[in-house]
């Protein structure tokens, strides 16, 4: 009975995966057919060529993401040993404002905030994307992080300084040693947020910042099938692939990525 | 004197010279307030006909009065929240079933856990592909269904894309929150461990009324929370409804992006009008959550 | 060997003290256990000798030297920490060498004398083990050699036995007594239970509610309390108010032969009531009740008219009890509460 459920759970979680996954290896895959008529490799070659624009496209979107990850790591960090470890008046709100932009949609900030990047000389740059990215990426990476500074006992550092190290010191052989996994699983979040982005690279980037989802979504338009499959497969690999890493790295008991993303979402909301 | 806290107990320790909280706070607040308050209070003025950036503080209601008094907003207002509604109703009711299933022992648990990860890493955009691919009139399901004799060519399959009834669109966000919600649950479910539902088992209850009297409400904050994120992005994504929805009505999130888009610069304050619309739903719903919201600390 | 002193200590908690004004000495070398309840303050005092930890006011000295505002790190005032502390990302070797290294020890150097200080605490085959895998009590001798090999001037022990088995404590107490002589270190340690500050300490400092209530050897706050909660703490049990004049004092349990003057509250040690001789001053006794609690067995008896109630632990008590004996030496007085 269980066993049938989870069987019919797994079928549905791939369910629409399964026609991407095909449409990517098909050629002339037309009503009625269950399957293609030819396989080939077409679409696959096309999409790794520059005249697709996808290989630059994915150089862009990894870019960005990495470099709104490094900024959300390095601004979220002291806020995030406040929230972790201090025990404040206001920290309540604090932690409202910082999810305020996550529960709120990109979309009802971005327009606002679009005149403001024109005028700075941000809109349709690359560096104006990151910035804008920073809006979810910096309370996702602030607060993956303060869950890591909740579990760092304090007397750590108290023992360090006792043995004669400096507050540089310390933070360096004590504090980041400690917290380094959640140093990495606040970027690779961060990362994962920011490549997920669309509204808001549609708005900053004005078109002339074209990253993987906005090239997966216009060839999804076009009615070229194959490369969007193509497309939206290499789109899922790196959350994919983070997830297997993740599982085994960061946590070491296959909890992974994914779980620490729902729990963290929920522990901070609920 | 300031005091730390690890693991609920209390510790006397801050050294001798430490950096004040405000200090740690404030390049993340900067960032988050300046980028976030800017961009809605920034919206706001728009909205209103100033802008502040060139100078220009005169104002007018004129966009707001467009906005509301045009049937088509509030058709979109209703369409964005049936999506969000049933979305979230059905992402919550499926999404608890299976942290339920995924709870218990059995074959597979190992595979079906790991393939609800999957599907949260899964971006909303190669979903809302994936299910166009399914779907449509001339997708994988229309084509099975005519291969059982059950159709007689596309047009016989429902209408499952670009519908009325944003069919498609619910099931896109069904698809990808249920897990969401599922591994929200299983992880409340995990934290109270089973312990609760075992003393209410042996003092007679049975297995629904253990769950419904002792489980539910130990999990709830944590589904509601889940719940009100779901909501709050079914309501408000923009690529999900402009790949999958029908051009009328359509989706709050799309209609403000055609109306910032639109030739006419004049309609620019109705699209930031109609973000402020979106805001604020979402903002309500925040708001309404954080009296349940334990925002007091990190546990 | 460097002497400490502390005058009107205080550290407050919003409007709580927890320590109120304290003024202690420590002489150079010596062992002083500051001893209380959990939440007593005594911690709090430790991190503040530590340098972890501001005091609101009042000072730190020394050898006379106020350090009341330096750093943790210039102290040399080592705090070992109840739970070990060690550093999971380093060696064991790496953690015993960690203070050398602060203080720009060269490499080699600091390598040699960690190692050396890891074979006194009796642990060289682990240099090179991650203090995950090491037992509770192995992390609490590496925690004590990365203490010792920076020769402190003042060794803080933050409860050093308390996460340890019953066997581990024995051991685990000659063991920094022993280290604790070789280096003639001045120790203050933080205690909340009485008979490992007995057995460690040269003297005792007891501390309740943020304040201190007697400093002495041992043997003075076992058997001369200041008062009645300094006696409970040691296991007082036996508490009669009443009244002296010099050779008796009347309480409840009827006119007592002794030395005691003035009103207050006689006392005096389970284990010190005799049930065994009948001699001068034995008191006619009624047993209500006995309970066996391993080395002594527990017995409760009424004496006098009054009721009067006296506790007392023998080893091998009578079958049948008819009397009791106070020592008169063993009696004390203390104040009125």
């Amino acid at each position: 009975m269980r066993g049938a459920a989870a069987l019919a759970l797994g079928l549905l979680l791939v369910a629409p995966l399964v026609p991407l996954a095909v449409w990517s290896v098909a050629r002339g895959w037309f009503f009625p057919d269950l399957l293609p008529a030819r396989l080939t490799w077409e679409a696959w070659s096309a999409a790794l060529s520059p005249r697709s624009g996808v290989p630059q496209a994915l150089a862009l979107s990894a870019g960005i993401a990495a470099a709104s990850a490094l900024l959300a790591v390095l601004v979220g960090l002291p806020a995030a040993r406040a929230l972790g470890m201090r025990r404040f008046r206001g920290s309540g709100a604090v932690r409202l404002a910082l999810l305020a932009p996550v529960i709120v949609p990109g979309i009802a900030i971005v327009l606002g905030l679009h005149g403001l990047f024109l005028r700075l000389g941000l809109a349709n740059t690359v560096p104006g994307v990151i910035l804008v990215h920073l809006i979810p990426t910096l309370p996702y990476a602030v607060l993956a992080m303060a869950g890591t500074f909740a579990g760092l006992d304090p007397d750590l550092e108290a023992q360090a300084r006792s043995l004669g190290a400096r507050p540089a010191a310390v933070l360096r052989h004590v504090t980041l040693p400690a917290i380094l996994p959640g140093i990495v699983a606040g970027g690779l979040f961060a990362f994962l947020v920011s490549w997920a982005q669309y509204a808001l690279t549609l708005v900053i980037g004005g078109g002339k910042v074209v990253t993987l989802p906005l090239l997966l979504f216009s060839y999804a338009t076009s009615g070229r099938n194959d490369l969007t499959g193509a497309i939206g497969i290499l789109y899922l690999a790196p959350g994919a692939l983070a997830l297997v890493v993740s599982a085994r790295l960061l946590t070491g008991r296959g909890a992974g990525l994914a779980t620490m993303h729902a729990t963290m979402r929920a522990k901070v909301r609920a | 004197m300031r005091s730390l806290r690890w693991r609920g107990r209390i510790i006397p320790a801050a050294p001798v010279r430490t950096v004040p909280t405000w200090v740690l706070l404030t390049p993340a607040l900067v960032v988050v307030l300046g980028l976030f308050g800017g961009g809605l209070a920034l919206g706001a003025l728009r909205s209103l006909d100033a802008d502040p950036l060139p100078g220009q503080m005169a104002w007018s209601l004129a966009a707001w009065g467009r906005v509301l008094g045009d049937g088509g907003t509030w058709a979109s207002f209703g369409l964005s929240l049936w999506i969000a509604g049933a979305s979230t109703l059905l992402s919550v009711l499926f999404g608890v079933a299976v942290a339920l299933m995924l709870r218990g022992a059995f074959r597979g648990r190992a595979l079906a856990s790991w393939l609800v990860q999957l599907n949260l890493a899964v971006p909303h955009l190669v979903g809302a592909v994936g299910i166009l691919y399914l779907l449509s009139q001339s997708g994988v399901l229309a084509r099975i269904a005519f291969a059982a004799g059950a159709i007689e060519g596309p047009a016989d399959f429902p209408a499952l894309i670009w519908d009325p009834w944003a069919a498609g669109i619910v099931l896109q966000y069904v698809w990808k929150e249920v897990p969401f919600l599922a591994l929200v649950t299983l992880a409340a479910l995990q934290g109270i461990g089973r312990d609760y539902e075992a003393a209410a088992r042996s003092l007679g209850a049975g297995p629904a009324r253990a769950f419904a009297h002792v489980t539910w409400p130990q999990i709830r904050p944590a589904v509601t929370g889940g719940a009100v994120i779901v909501f709050a992005f079914a309501f408000g994504a923009y690529e999900i409804p402009a790949l999958l929805g029908a051009s009328y009505p359509k989706a709050m999130p799309v209609l403000a992006w055609e109306r910032f888009t639109d030739p006419d610069l004049a309609r620019r304050p109705e699209a930031m009008a109609l973000a402020l619309l979106i805001a604020a739903l979402c903002g309500a719903l925040v708001l309404a959550g954080a009296r349940g919201l334990r925002l007091g600390g990190v546990r | 060997m460097t002497g400490l002193r502390l005058e009107g200590l205080t550290a407050r908690y919003g409007d709580h003290a927890a320590v109120a004004g304290l003024d202690l000495a420590v002489a150079p070398g010596e062992r002083l256990a500051l001893l209380g309840p959990s939440g007593c303050g005594k911690t709090t005092t430790l991190r503040m000798i530590a340098g972890l930890l501001a005091p609101a006011a009042g000072r730190v000295l020394m050898d006379g030297a106020d350090v009341t505002r330096h750093p943790p790190e210039r102290r040399q005032a080592v705090l070992v920490f109840q739970s070990g502390m060690l550093f999971p990302s380093m060696s064991v070797e790496q953690n015993v060498a960690f203070g050398l290294r602060m203080r720009g020890v060269p490499r080699a150097a600091r390598r040699d004398r960690a190692r050396a200080m890891l074979a006194r605490v009796r642990l060289d085959g682990l240099a090179d083990r991650r203090p995950a895998d090491l037992s509770g009590g192995q992390a609490q001798r590496v925690a004590l050699a990365r203490a010792l090999v920076l020769e402190p001037r003042l060794l803080l022990l933050d409860e050093p036995l308390s996460s340890l088995d019953a066997g581990l404590r024995d051991e685990m107490r000659e063991l920094v007594l022993a280290l604790q002589r070789e280096s003639g270190v001045t120790t203050i340690m933080v205690t909340h239970d009485q008979a490992e500050a007995v057995a460690m300490a040269d003297r005792i400092a007891l501390m309740l509610d943020g304040r201190l209530r007697q400093v002495g050897p041992p043997e003075a706050l076992w058997h001369r309390p200041a008062d009645a909660q300094v006696a409970r703490f040691f296991g007082g049990v036996n508490f009669w108010p009443g009244r002296g004049d010099g050779t008796r004092f009347d309480c409840a349990l009827g006119p007592v032969p002794c030395a005691a003057e003035g009103p207050g509250l006689l006392t005096i040690r389970p284990e010190a009531v005799r049930l065994d001789a009948a001699g001068p001053g034995a008191l006619p006794a009624r047993e209500t009740g006995r309970r066996f609690l391993g080395a002594v067995t527990r017995l409760r008896l009424v004496v006098g008219a009054d009721g009067g109630e006296v506790i007392a632990d023998s080893p091998a008590p009578p079958e049948t009890i008819t009397q009791v004996t106070l020592p008169r030496a063993a009696l004390h007085l203390l104040p009125p509460p």
